[in-house]
């Protein structure tokens, strides 16, 4: 049976998530400190309480602890609370909710949240391999480390959790981002192989510039992959940014894949979003 | 700066000379180089004031150069003076059209020459050091060290976009700003040297800035940086440097009258994760562009993103309404794409609501017609009510008249005829649309008509009339009896087909208002503007068509579709006659 | 022999100096094609290799390329592109432009290594 997490959450909470939230679902209420491996949880929900700044500490933490993956963290706010729902969400939350929400949107949404995640279509198969084949090409080439695809999920929103992205726009014949994130230490160790030296011996500056440039090699060498077809772009000069939350935009009708890799026991992730000018025919 | 520098570029070394020594006579430092790459090379080993360059290099022509230093942000500007030949002016337009400040005609006198130049110089007195050294440290002027002109003012609350490649945009919180210089908070990471845009939006527009960075400034290399953006001057910049200068004066005073803002501000900005800190959107003059709050239903539609109902994978959300979001999707077992409309919360959780809706979109799903879109599945997967129906890939006819200003052509009878006798087929099998208007009527890649979101609106307007809290549908086509709530038959759509078609045809909606009660109010009670007042090339018979169709009294309009389809096809054949030219004019009375 | 190792990327010059360091040849590095040309008005004769990325800011690769090519002192100058663009019209452009090899990134070390070795041997024949 699927477990849905509760944490920091009054009797109150409890009481009335586990009336939304009927059904298969194991309902378990612990306090931040108690808390389990989020990996086996279907999905996480936190009460807010009065201090911001450790209610986003706590939410960024277990959003790391998600290593990347599609597990939605909801809060629940109380109805009093003015702050921008921005403020959540760019700490790592899925979805903000306040207590005076209508009870009947709250159970749609988080029953929304809970339906299975869908595979790749065809043709998006048809464009996300080469990106997959090429990240693993080029961090076996550049730091001859073994990355492994481990699975891919969907989302309309393009945002970044982690330490440091590399991102690169994408135009042409189709249009789009490509961002490359991962937390620190997996990055100093990437980008330390990348260059011949130990680890200890880069700054935070050859990691800026190396994650900027793994994200061009990766765009670059996946771009020739789509010569001739509708999904074939160029190149516009990488960006670097450090730290969590920050939302790249959200593009219209696009759906935004993101990828989530293994490599030496950490995580990291590539999002897609790509769209060709022309309608396939 | 104390020194003046100034590079003169010319192939002849007698010019040169010459000139050198004229300037040099007159007080200025001069530096020379007969081809491109010498002058490259001592323009970044001297700080060079202005260039003062000849049309034709060795290695290549001055235009190029001038092109070639416009590009780099270290020097673009530099002043660039350009020499023509008496007999080539025409070459300065493009020089100036290139940037060049000034241009010369030589053979010239030594006093024209240093005239000109102490003019250049008398002007610009802002010149950045070319190295990129940084003037003026941010900390350096806010103690005090430089002219109180040069001095940053703190700003809190302004939020702008920074981006290297004007695709990607990133958030950044001004911290304060300079004639020259914008201070950024943001997690965006450059290097010192490459250009930067600044976007910022304002009430009287959005407005791109041109810099580069020039310095950044960073305590934890894992967090945002302060990055010092050298604005390019411009009339933009201009404008809102002054209008920044005054705002935030007004504030400096707020501020002064509440004292104990000030430290909560600065509290606040330390421990803001990512630059997005809460006072900002509460006390700061700039206030952000409020994002209202996604209602409960978007949110709703988003959560299903990326996932699979039964056997549909949502792709993206492509639209919302009153009743439901649409959401393009892929039908797994049929491999086919398929529109996706989920029920809004609000309606899906009335078990009335619910069965109404199962019971007429089962009969909907009947209907078998090339025009009309095609309903696959009724789902409730997840407590979730939904259905699958025919993805069609066009436009509706309301983007259509924004596109076009109004369709009243040939192509627009066309599509009046196509949707009368779909509807005719429809009413045929005892089915009403109910909420036909432009934007349920779609014109696919292939030309075709699509019509949508049958059945929906049956169910919605009987629980309407239950609960008698909210109303749906559209009141900009409704008919009266709709409006009022009256039992409903196959003349209702006629009526909101003749509404769309005055608007397809004129452009306009029939009725125009601030409120929806108002408009509804007009259907019922306010004659109908005449068609022709609003649009004169409408046909008068296609006029008296639609005002038959919308008028009052059911019992005074068509009786069926089929009808109007006769009398819209005989205007067809009419027109299409009298545009052959050998055709005589015949005259047809309503 | 003197290589000039041309990148916008610190970490993409330095993984190449890493490798080139140990195999006994010299390095010096530039950001980009307008910083390259300047070392190569001094140091044209002292150069024997330039090794060119293709997207940079203020002056790419092939603008470099194209600088070094028109200049009679840098003729004895090996130039050996390497860049994610690796589509062929771009390595035709650069051959025809007079570039003497070309390497797609990513590369690993031993790529790196035979690339420069038959470099370096013919430009020595």
């Amino acid at each position: 049976m699927d477990t849905i997490l509760l944490i920091d959450c009054s009797d109150d909470v409890t009481t009335s998530m586990a009336g939304l939230l009927k059904g298969n679902h194991q309902v378990v209420n612990v306090s931040f400190e108690d808390r389990d491996i989020p990996g086996k949880n279907k999905m996480i929900i936190l009460q807010a309480h009065d201090d911001l700044d450790a209610i986003s500490k706590k939410i960024s933490k277990i959003r790391y602890e998600c290593k990347f993956r599609d597990i939605p963290i909801v809060v629940v706010k109380q109805s009093e609370d003015q702050i921008p729902l921005e403020y959540y969400l760019s700490s790592g939350a899925t979805e903000v909710l306040p207590l005076d929400a209508p009870p009947g949107a709250c159970r749609q949404i988080l029953q929304g949240y809970l339906i299975p995640s869908r595979k790749p279509l065809e043709s998006e198969t048809e464009y996300l391999t080469p990106f997959i084949e090429n990240t693993i090409n080029v961090l076996k080439a550049t730091a001859q480390m073994d990355a492994v695809f481990r699975e891919v999920y969907f989302s309309n929103d393009f945002r970044i959790f982690g330490d440091i992205s590399g991102i690169i726009g994408l135009s042409g014949v189709s249009e789009g981002t490509v961002a490359v994130t991962l937390y620190w230490d997996l990055a100093r160790k990437i980008i330390a192989n990348m260059m011949h030296v130990a680890d200890n011996q880069l700054n935070a500056e050859y990691i800026h510039d190396g994650v900027g440039e793994l994200i061009n090699v990766i765009s670059g060498s996946t771009k020739k992959r789509f010569k001739g077809t509708p999904f074939h772009f160029d190149l516009s000069l990488p960006t670097v940014v450090v730290g969590s939350g920050h939302q790249l935009g959200h593009p219209d009708n696009s759906s935004i894949a993101v990828l989530i890799f293994d490599v030496a026991q950490m995580a990291f992730v590539l999002q897609v979003c790509l769209k060709p000018k022309q309608k396939q025919s | 700066m104390t020194e003046k520098i100034i590079l003169l570029i010319n192939r002849d070394a007698a010019f040169l000379d010459q000139t050198g020594s004229t300037l040099e006579d007159a007080g200025y430092h001069t530096r020379t180089a007969s081809e491109m790459r010498g002058a490259l090379a001592l323009l970044s080993a001297n700080a060079v004031g202005l260039i003062i360059c000849d049309k034709a290099l060795q290695d290549v022509s001055g235009f190029d150069l001038l092109n070639f230093i416009k590009k780099d942000p270290l020097r673009e500007k530099i002043p660039f003076m350009f020499l023509v030949p008496a007999n080539e002016q025409g070459g300065a337009f493009k020089a100036f059209e290139l940037g060049a400040a000034d241009y010369l005609v030589y053979p010239l006198a030594p006093q024209i020459l240093v005239d000109a130049v102490d003019e250049l110089f008398a002007t610009d007195d802002d010149v950045p050091l070319p190295s990129g050294i940084p003037e003026a440290h941010p900390t350096a002027a806010a103690n005090g060290q430089t002219s109180p002109t040069d001095d940053p003012i703190p700003v809190s609350g302004l939020i702008i976009d920074v981006s290297r490649d004007g695709v990607l945009w990133l958030p950044g919180n001004v911290q304060s700003f300079s004639r020259q210089s914008l201070y950024i908070e943001t997690a965006l990471f450059g290097k010192q040297g490459v250009s930067l845009l600044a976007r910022i939006k304002r009430a009287d527009g959005t407005f791109v800035l041109n810099g580069y960075i020039k310095e950044i400034r960073f305590e934890d290399f894992q967090k945002p940086a302060i990055i010092e953006m050298s604005v390019q001057e411009e009339e933009a910049w201009r404008r809102i440097h002054d209008d920044l200068t005054q705002k935030t004066q007004h504030q400096t005073q707020e501020a002064a009258d509440q004292p104990e803002v000030e430290p909560q501000l600065e509290k606040t900005i330390v421990m803001s994760p990512t630059g997005i800190d809460k006072t900002a959107y509460k006390t700061g003059p700039f206030k952000p562009s409020k994002k209202k709050d996604p209602s409960y239903d978007r949110r709703f539609y988003h959560s299903l993103i990326g996932r699979q109902l039964d056997n549909y994978r949502a792709i993206t959300l492509i639209g919302t309404g009153s009743m439901g979001g649409v959401i393009q999707g892929w039908d797994v077992a049929l491999e086919r794409e398929v529109a996706l409309k989920v029920i809004s919360y609000g309606l899906s959780s009335k078990e009335s609501f619910r069965e109404m809706f199962i019971k007429e979109a089962r009969v909907v799903s009947r209907l078998n017609h090339l025009n009309v879109a095609q309903i696959y599945y009724i789902g409730t997967s997840s407590d979730i009510l939904y259905y699958a129906m025919e993805f069609v890939d066009g436009l509706t006819m309301k983007e259509l008249i924004a596109e076009q200003g109004n369709l009243n052509n040939l192509k627009g009878l066309e599509y009046f005829i196509t949707v009368c006798e779909a509807l005719y087929f429809v009413n045929q099998n005892s089915v009403i649309h109910r909420d036909i208007k432009p934007a349920n009527i779609m014109i696919t890649r292939a030309g075709n008509i699509k019509i949508v979101d049958f059945g929906v609106a049956v169910s919605a307007d009987t629980v309407k009339k239950t609960t008698n809290n909210q109303i749906i549908g559209s009141p900009m086509y409704m008919s009266p009896e709709q409006v009022a709530g009256l039992s409903l038959d196959n003349r209702s759509d006629i009526y909101s087909v003749g509404a769309t078609f005055y608007h397809a045809f004129t452009g306009q909606p029939p009725f125009q208002g601030t409120d929806f009660k108002t408009i509804m109010a007009h259907h019922v009670q306010t004659p109908l503007p005449p068609i022709r007042k609003k649009n004169a090339n409408v046909p008068a018979a296609l006029a008296r068509i639609i005002e038959k169709m919308m008028a009052k009294d059911p019992l005074e309009r068509y009786k069926d579709f089929q009808y109007v389809a006769n009398d819209v096809k005989a205007l067809r054949a009419h027109i299409v006659d009298r545009k052959r030219p050998s055709s005589r004019q015949t005259k047809t009375s309503g | 022999m003197l290589f000039l190792v041309v990148d916008d990327s610190m970490v993409a010059r330095t993984m190449v100096n890493n490798v080139l360091e140990p195999m006994g040849h010299e390095v010096i590095q530039a950001g980009n094609g307008q910083e390259a040309l300047k070392i190569l008005d001094k140091l044209a004769r002292e150069v024997g290799v330039v090794l060119l990325d293709w997207n940079m800011p203020i002056m790419n690769g092939f603008e470099a390329l194209q600088a070094i090519r028109s200049n009679r002192y840098c003729d004895h100058i090996s130039i050996l592109m390497v860049s994610t663009e690796s589509e062929a019209e771009y390595i035709d452009r650069a051959m025809k432009a007079g570039a003497n090899g070309y390497l797609a990134k990513p590369f690993t070390k031993d790529e790196l290594i035979d690339k420069i070795n038959s470099i370096v041997q013919s430009s020595s024949e």
